[in-house]
């Protein structure tokens, strides 16, 4: 019986705020002289606010669900009772595993890239060589390259030097494929350097290794961190590089430990729920507390 | 299925020795271009040595497999004969390969201008209102949550159950409310594909809006304020000021979300792994080259996406270089 009354309630929880919101942007948009067409805006603005928050409802009342409770209720109903049951059973069937293999292999790829970046960048930067401008607009040519078109030689590759089944074999494709967006991320943030400093230390009788580490690692912090978010990233969601390259429980990545998760224990949607929602932690964390960071992060992919 | 630390160990181990490993490169790299003799002092000698590693990486990890997919998509399922064009002749001629391709027609139709245009619309409509942030946070929700993710949370909102049992799919609840019949939504072709799109577009239209509400803010003050003292109504206002001056971004985001529309997989893949007629280009691929081990096949397939996917870029860089010199 309660499920019945507390379902018309859930559904006027969601949809109050939108149309009441619309309201308001209709009434201040009338004040700067815009309102007949604002108003139609508005409620179309409504419909997908209501579309977006749906599902997301869905994912955490579902979540705090007991499992019988999430057969027997509606979709949209609130829990009985709440409880945190589904996400015990996420981390029984090795979330901490997934997730520590996620982190590993984002810093890993991170680190790899970064490595082999920040050199590279500054190359390019400083240097007028035929070699490197050859190098550069091959980085450039990588930009356009999709997984796909790699995947088979990779895999390949990778049995051949027996990596398959491991994390190494996740993290350097991944790498590879970060790095032409990351080195075109670096590169614009070293060009911002004036190149009147690089010169005045070398005058000094700097060192490129005095160079690199008091000049270029401090003025590049700004794309190191996007390049780390950028990075990460695609580390944490990437799906098809762990799908081709691993098969074990023990190198299972997140992703890949969702989408098992759900072709085996595809009945336990709370528990399921559970786990998206924890995977999903990481960067909603990143988006609260480094907002910037994150967009520059996302942003990096379309180059600007 | 116990987690232990212990276990996790050695694994953190490699990671710490992967760091070590990769600061010994740089350092050695530095070293010896500092200290090494006269003839590795020259300027492009060590401007090669520090692009050294970077190449490295790129030509294993990109150029060599790029050339090898290609010379791959003219031999057999084995790769071990040559076939000429065979493995592109049956891909446009086989009849669940052309759905294939329909298919991601489709997603390419669909998916990326919605995405635009409604984080387009939704970036000017919250645009400097009271409830700004929380509006933009909340659609920029889905951004957080994986394409795996997603597609696990929407396939339980299309699911079925009979029309006597309580529906458990949200899709299939409303139109119960509504006093229709449950559907299994995601067997019906061409629907289905329809109804993955909505995946892509939930997660993409947060995207959208963020980038493109940056866009907005950034028009300046005097055209608005002349435009207000002007009185231009609200269609002429973003006819003539909004949209010119956010179109190249709008450009920009567009060919960006096409491109990740052409490569779709994740979402394919986990709802309903490109069976009732819902594959794409990338999923066919990894069903032919890693399910049916037809390397000839899937090779071919990863070209042409690659070939699909060339023109964006192209017109992106270009997009993008035009907005960097707006900008200056």
């Amino acid at each position: 019986m309660s499920t019945i009354t507390a379902r018309p309630a859930g559904e006027q929880a969601e949809s109050v705020t939108p149309a009441r919101s619309a309201k308001r942007s209709a009434a201040r948009a009338g004040s700067r002289r815009v309102s007949r067409p604002a108003y139609g805006a508005g409620i179309g603005a409504a419909i997908w606010l209501v579309l977006v928050v749906v599902p997301l409802y869905f994912l955490i009342a579902t979540s705090l669900r007991g499992s019988g409770d999430y057969l027997s209720a509606g979709p949209l109903s609130i829990p009985e009772e709440i409880t945190l049951d589904a996400y015990r059973r996420a981390f029984e069937v090795g979330f901490l595993k997934f997730l520590t293999n996620s982190l590993i292999v984002a810093f890993g790829a991170i680190i790899l890239v970064l490595a082999v970046a920040l050199p590279a960048a500054f190359a390019i930067v400083r240097s007028k060589s035929r070699v490197v401008r050859i190098g550069f607009t091959l980085f450039l040519l990588g930009l356009a390259v999709p997984a796909q078109a790699v995947i088979i030689p990779i895999y390949l590759l990778i049995t051949r030097l027996h990596l398959y089944d491991s994390l190494t074999a996740v993290i350097l494709p991944t790498a590879a494929f970060a790095l032409p967006v990351s080195i075109v991320v670096l590169t614009s943030s070293l060009r911002d350097v004036p190149s009147s400093l690089y010169e005045a230390m070398s005058l000094d009788g700097a060192s490129n290794f005095q160079i690199f580490w008091n000049l270029v690692l401090p003025l590049s912090r700004s794309g190191v961190v996007t390049v780390t978010i950028f990075v990460g990233l695609n580390a944490w969601n990437n799906f098809l590089f762990p799908l081709v390259l691993t098969q074990s429980m023990d190198t299972r990545v997140l992703p890949l430990g969702l989408w098992e998760f759900q072709t085996q224990y595809g009945t336990d949607v709370p528990g399921l729920m559970a786990a998206v929602v924890l995977s999903a932690l990481p960067v909603l964390a990143l988006y609260l507390f480094g907002r910037r960071q994150l967009l520059s992060g996302l942003a990096a992919g379309i180059g600007k | 299925m116990g987690f232990s630390l212990v276990d996790e160990l050695p694994k953190l181990l490699w990671l710490v020795i992967g760091v070590a490993g990769f600061l010994a490169v740089i350092g050695a790299l530095l070293l010896l271009v500092d200290a090494g003799p006269r003839k590795t002092r020259t300027e492009w000698w060590q401007a090669t040595l520090f692009l050294a590693p970077a190449l490295i990486l790129l030509i294993l990890g990109l150029v060599y497999p790029v050339i090898r997919t290609t010379l791959l998509s003219f031999m057999d399922s084995k790769g071990a004969a040559w076939v000429g064009l065979d493995n592109y002749i049956a891909m446009f001629t086989q009849p669940e390969i052309l759905v294939v391709l329909r298919n991601t027609f489709l997603w390419v139709l669909f998916g990326p201008v919605l995405a635009t245009a409604i984080g387009l619309f939704y970036a000017l409509l919250v645009d400097r209102k009271r409830f700004e942030s929380v509006a933009k946070s909340l659609i920029f929700m889905p951004m957080a949550i994986s394409f795996v993710g997603a597609s696990i949370i929407w396939k339980f909102i299309y699911a079925y159950r009979p029309a006597e049992a309580e529906q458990i799919g949200l899709l299939n609840q409303i139109i119960v409310w509504f006093g229709g019949e449950p559907r299994l939504w995601l067997l019906d072709a061409p629907i289905n594909t329809l109804l993955l799109i909505v995946v892509l577009i939930w997660v993409q239209a947060g995207f959208a809006m963020v980038v493109l509400s940056a866009a907005i803010k950034a028009i300046p003050d005097e055209i608005i304020e002349a435009a207000r003292i002007d009185g231009t109504g609200v269609w002429t206002h973003f006819w003539n000021i909004t949209l010119p001056s956010v179109w190249p971004t709008l450009m920009v985001v567009l060919i960006t979300i096409s491109v990740q529309t052409l490569k779709v997989f994740d979402i394919v893949r986990t709802m309903t792994g490109g069976q009732y007629e819902t594959s794409v280009i990338a999923n066919e691929m990894y069903a032919q080259a890693f399910r049916y081990d037809n390397l000839g096949m899937g090779s071919a397939l990863a070209v042409f996406l690659f070939i699909l996917v060339i023109p964006l870029i192209i017109l992106q860089m270009r997009t993008n270089r035009r907005l960097r010199e707006e900008q200056r």
